[in-house]
């Protein structure tokens, strides 16, 4: 993906680095993101549950951040740190006592300050944790983060202890009923953070990073001081973990240690595993799914809301070790094969993983429908009928029909991709989006519909690509070799 | 005043041996696993916090009857810790460490609040069994009789069973060998995977006897697991983990110093053992005992 860093560490002075950096595709991507998201409110803002999806969004931009802080260390570095939330709260404190106890102290500097107190307190702690890596690494960063969250918890006189700190004041614009300011604020704070964090992954340092996390003797080596680059790299991840913190205060216009509480490390460790620890963006990807599960399961089951967690991790550690990303990204075909082989693979590859997709939607929606709604197993309340609706159908049936009629579909669908028909494939991209408006319309649980969308993304992602473009389109690779395609059927 | 300032330290040290005796109890376990497995057991807390909860069951179901709680307890406790080694460990044993290191994290979160579902969140708490409520008098101070007669026993009957087990005796010794060269005690005929499930036994055993006998001295919640692990955490990474004298003396360090630390500046006193932590560190990374491996990492 980083083609276009060849060009701009050339030597060809600060144009040629502009210049570079306009070609840079993942830039633009950032910018239409970045543009979409901005003039979402206004998209939505008639609708009901406008509100509730620009809080939700918030959130996700903010964990987000965190999350790709915190996968520089784990997934670019190979030092899993279990104690991120410590920089959380360190950076939410700063920036909360700094408005707290100054009157006359600006906002802005005190957001500023927060990734400066997250960096600082790095430095201290990575000082000593870095020294170590592995396993030790981990008992370092877990015992230091703990000491944080002990200072915060019961330093009554200057951080209020377990009452925190309540009522800091923020400027009069964030609090607007709409809550569009500050989503925006948050949203340009968090893509800038995000488009930096890009550009350091991608940078020499970045490189160098993935290589000490490859072979560390052998970095050593070949003269890169270890020690230095990762320390570097545990500031740079305690300095945007710490305004991510700040950021979480705003939204609360509070600060509580539970923001640096061992359980919100646990959190940021599943978002980065769950969307795929060795991808850039996995982690916002996880950040957003895991932020959707949250919403499904502590609404009416707070309580197992860990147990979930941990069951989910040693799924990921058995059946995803990639993360979602890393499935979506793998590819069988090798560089080596002819067109027709790799298309052959492709589309075996496609179906196989379309199933995973669908298996997954359907699991994830019914086992957080019957996590709320326990009582609408089998039958319903009222017998007005109505087509699709849980309350008519109840669960069971429902699930049951979904699965036989989505099934069938699909499964004739991907027959016919697999033979490269033109038709189906187009098919086969409407019937997701139409998976995606049903769900939507029958308001099944968030996280079904995450996957779905993750779904149709992925459909997109393979389906238009410009090999398959043109295998579907004139079918020259199936023409050339016929039976590497019967052979993948 | 000065006879004040004896008394005054003489029970501090006592204090220093209690806790030290306890943090003992259970980090003992955790170091003889990481020594043997190689792995580093999260849900070592998890196991201690059962310890302490099945006392809890036994003792209600029996009405007060405290002392089999002893056995029972852990030896529930070493039922789910085999069923996680393998269930859960076993397979992954050739990964990458950090995947088993995930793992034992994953139990942690499961084991945790399947506490709270089956106990509820509400702090409880075991009576100190009959005879062992009040205190004792030892050379003019008084201490607890239950730390006095029943926890500082068990943490030294602890180093020496272990010491014993491990010097003098044959399984003991092939336990020893496989820290040292896993391979070659496998080739040499000995049936690893058992050894594994056995050493893991034992340590989720101690692991649930440290529960089990600190269950009297204070409430039972959830989220004691967290607690523990993070002190047994600094226990290890002091005296060098794997090394079983090295978790010995790691615990009495910290058992010291937590006592004398309260003595000194009480707001501090956790803040103490981080310091001394960070100091070792730099002078010595592998701990006060830790044998210097993995080219110095």
């Amino acid at each position: 993906m980083a083609t276009s860093q060849d060009t701009l560490h050339d030597t060809v002075g600060s144009l040629g680095k502009v210049q570079g950096a306009l070609r840079d595709p993942v830039l633009w991507g950032f910018l239409v993101t970045f543009v979409v998201l901005f003039w979402t409110p206004e998209l939505i803002i008639y609708m009901e549950w406008a509100d509730y999806w620009i809080i939700f969004l918030t959130e996700v931009f903010i964990w987000s951040l965190f999350a790709v802080a915190f996968n520089l260390l784990m997934g670019y570095g190979g030092l899993i740190s279990f104690g991120q939330a410590a920089y959380l709260g360190i950076g939410g404190y700063t920036a909360g006592l700094l408005l707290k106890y100054f009157v006359w102290m600006n906002f802005y500097v005190a957001l500023i300050a927060a990734p400066i107190g997250g960096a600082i307190a790095a430095l201290v702690i990575g000082y000593f944790c870095i020294r170590r890596t592995h396993i030790y690494f981990a008992i370092l960063t877990l015992a230091f983060g703990h000491i944080v969250y002990l200072i915060a918890f019961k330093w009554y006189d200057f951080t209020g202890g377990d009452n925190g700190l309540i009522g800091i004041p923020v400027p009069e614009w964030i609090m607007d009923p709409t809550f569009a300011n500050f989503y925006k604020f948050v949203l340009v704070i968090c893509m800038a953070c995000i488009y930096l964090l890009w550009r350091i992954v991608n940078s020499p340092f970045g490189k160098t990073l993935t290589a000490i996390r490859e072979n560390e003797v052998r970095a050593d080596f070949v003269g890169i001081d270890v020690q230095r680059h990762k320390l570097y790299a545990f500031m740079i991840a305690g300095a945007f973990s710490g305004l991510a913190g700040a950021l979480i205060m705003i939204n609360d216009r509070s600060v509580y240690p539970d923001l640096a509480h061992w359980t919100q490390s646990t959190q940021v460790l599943l978002m980065s595993l769950l969307g795929g620890v060795y991808t850039f963006f996995g982690p916002i990807v996880g950040a957003f799914l895991l932020l959707t599960m949250d919403a499904d399961i502590t609404e009416n089951y707070p309580e197992i809301w860990q147990l979930f967690l941990g069951a989910t991790l040693v799924l990921i550690l058995f059946a995803l070790p990639g993360g979602i990303v890393g499935f979506i990204q793998e590819r069988d075909d090798s560089l080596g094969d002819d067109m027709a082989t790799r298309m052959a693979k492709m589309m075996a590859q496609f179906s196989r993983k379309s199933w995973y997709f669908f298996g997954g939607a359907v699991g994830f929606t019914a086992f957080f429908t019957i996590l709320q709604a326990p009582a609408s197993w089998l039958i319903s309340e009222d017998w007005d009928f109505e087509l699709l609706s849980l309350i008519t159908w109840g669960l069971v049936p429902r699930t049951v029909l979904q699965i036989v009629v989505g099934a069938a579909v699909l499964w004739w669908l991907l027959r016919g991709i697999r033979a490269y028909q033109p038709l189906h494939r187009w098919a086969l991209l409407a019937f997701t989006i139409l998976s995606l408006f049903l769900h939507i319309y029958l308001e099944t649980p968030l996280s079904g519909l995450i996957l779905v969308f993750l779904w149709v993304i992925y459909s997109f992602y393979i389906l238009l690509q410009p090999d398959a473009r043109q295998a579907f389109g004139n079918g020259v690779a199936v023409e050339a070799k016929d039976p590497a395609r019967e052979a993948a059927e | 005043m000065a006879d004040f300032f004896t008394n005054v330290l003489f029970v501090q040290l006592v204090n220093g041996l209690f806790i030290a005796a306890g943090i003992y109890l259970v980090a003992s376990g955790l170091s003889l696993v990481f020594g043997v497995l190689g792995i580093l057991n999260f849900a070592h807390g998890s196991f201690y916090m059962y310890g302490a909860f099945f006392v809890f069951t036994y003792v209600g179901y029996t009405v007060g009857d405290f002392w089999p709680a002893l056995f029972i307890a852990p030896m529930a406790v070493v039922i789910l810790g085999v069923v996680m080694e393998v269930v859960f460990l076993r397979p992954i044993y050739k990964a990458d460490p950090l995947y088993q290191l995930l793992l034992t994290y994953a139990m942690v979160l499961i084991f945790g609040d399947l506490v709270k579902v089956i106990y509820g969140a509400e702090n409880l708490s075991v009576a100190r069994p009959e005879g062992f409520e009040s205190t004792v008098s030892v050379a003019g101070s008084l201490f607890p009789s239950y730390q006095m007669f029943v926890l500082l026993p068990a943490g030294f009957l602890t180093v020496l069973g272990l010491y014993l087990f491990l010097n003098k005796t044959n399984v003991g010794r092939t336990v020893r060998a496989a820290t040292q060269d896993r391979e070659m005690i496998s080739a040499l005929g000995v049936n690893v995977r058992l050894l594994y499930t056995g050493v893991f036994a034992v340590g989720s055993f101690l692991g649930g006897l440290g529960g089990a006998v600190l269950a009297p001295m204070g409430a039972l919640y959830p989220g004691m697991d967290f607690d523990v692990i993070i002190e047994v955490f600094l226990v290890v990474v002091l005296g060098g983990l794997g090394s079983m004298a090295g978790t010995a003396l790691g615990a009495l360090i910290y058992g010291e110093l937590k006592s004398f630390g309260i003595l000194w500046v009480p707001e501090l006193e956790s803040v103490f053992i981080y310091v001394l932590m960070a100091v070792v560190l730099v002078a010595r990374p592998q701990g006060l005992l830790g044998k210097k491996v993995e080219g110095g990492h």
